[in-house]
């Protein structure tokens, strides 16, 4: 793996992928676009090759939850942060028990943004 | 803003709180008159300041000091001063004793149910560690959210993983994040101002007084330290935030690296001082 960190981002807003492009650009990663579950399976499929993934929940073809328990199963080493507008406790659960890392609420900050983006993938970890 | 009422209530907020605006900050205290102009229903820092010299200083006082003081904080922020906490909990301080804890200035409460998480994680690995801790703050409408142990999602999510807001939260069905009863139990909180006396508090063994000195005048952080070192229990510790020193400003603390985060021990000899 190289030492610059790449991660995937699962979802099918556009305005997401902007939004996470600008907000991580100062920290060097490679941020790989995909916009929805199947597409995002299919990548890692190809490619698992990533420090961590972001993933939406409601897509079309194939939903966040539904993804991530296939990517769990498929890349149990990566961790996956959910980024999301369903709020509830009950939201979180089921995630996590899944097998979701972090959870990012939607509507979220950017100093937010990046304070989860560091618990998934420290700055000051080498990648080897 | 001109000249005239930034001078009257940057000198009004320094004699109240000891808090200093000066011209590098001038832009923060504008920002916080216009919160207290809006919560007032005026329609400018200037009506405010219309309404105070026409003598109704008093009747305002409470909403100018309570958005005068900084409210921005995080549930652990700056983790590594809470990996030194941890350790300084399981230290002998921590041993067969109740270990108090103040939160100087807690706003919302943050720090304070950082602390009382932190426990909670020592005692389910098996520590026998117990501790109490009182959260203070001078503004009334942040005490009163602070009580209540609830928090809008952007505020849960600042510093605090999803497993830790799974573990240690519930929602209530109108989007407030709440602090579990065992958690919450452990804080009680009070209205301080750093200006007055700390005798009313009792004694402590960990007085975490972080990002607040840096608004005081050099002598007004003596002043607060000084007090701080005489309700510090011997062996106790003084916390203050990561660009913060006491260099200066007491003789009453050994500096310490805990976990490589500097604190401040109060001396076994210093226990005569008298509160």
């Amino acid at each position: 793996m190289s030492a610059k960190k790449r991660f995937l981002l699962i979802d099918d807003s556009k305005s997401i992928h902007a939004f996470v492009r600008e907000a991580v650009s100062p920290l060097g990663f490679e941020m790989v676009s995909v916009f929805d579950g199947a597409q995002g399976v299919a990548k890692i499929q190809a490619d698992k090759n990533f420090d961590f993934i972001l993933l939406d929940w409601e897509m079309p073809v194939m939903d966040g939850p539904t993804t991530l328990k296939e990517l769990v199963k498929m890349v149990p080493h990566i961790p996956i942060s959910m980024i999301t507008s369903k709020n509830s406790f009950e939201n979180l659960k089921e995630m996590i028990t899944i097998g979701a890392k972090e959870y990012i609420m939607k509507p979220f900050t950017k100093d937010i943004f990046l304070e989860k983006i560091q618990t998934l993938c420290p700055v000051e970890t080498k990648v080897s | 803003m001109n000249v005239e009422i930034f001078n009257y209530f940057s000198k009004f907020i320094e004699k109240e709180l000891g808090i200093v605006y000066s011209d590098f900050n001038q832009f923060q205290l504008q920002a916080r008159l216009e919160e207290v102009a809006k919560s007032l229903s005026l329609p400018s820092i200037e009506a405010v300041y219309e309404e105070v010299r026409r003598g109704m200083l008093e009747s305002r006082k409470q909403v100018l000091l309570d958005i005068a003081t900084n409210n921005e904080t995080s549930f652990f922020r700056d983790k590594s001063v809470f990996d030194a906490i941890q350790a300084i909990l399981l230290s002998d301080l921590g041993k067969n004793h109740k270990v108090k804890i103040w939160s100087a200035a807690s706003s919302y409460g943050q720090e304070a149910y950082s602390v009382s998480m932190i426990l909670s994680e020592l005692t389910a690995q098996g520590h026998a560690v117990n501790g109490q801790i009182l959260a203070t703050d001078i503004a009334e409408r942040v005490l009163a959210r602070a009580k209540t142990g609830r928090f809008t999602q952007l505020e849960v999510q600042r510093g605090l993983s999803a497993p830790f807001m799974l573990k240690y939260f519930s929602t209530d069905g109108e989007g407030w994040w709440k602090i579990n009863a065992t958690e919450k139990q452990r804080v009680s909180f009070a209205k301080q101002n750093l200006r007055q006396s700390f005798v009313s508090l009792g004694t402590f063994d960990i007085i975490l007084c972080r990002n607040v000195l840096i608004y005081q005048s050099v002598e007004g952080k003596k002043d607060v330290v000084d007090r701080m070192a005489q309700i510090l229990n011997p062996g106790g510790y003084l916390i203050l935030g990561s660009g913060e020193s006491l260099l200066g400003l007491s003789q009453n603390f050994e500096s310490k690296k805990v976990n490589n985060v500097i604190v401040y021990q109060k001396a076994a000899l210093a226990s005569k001082l008298v509160a």
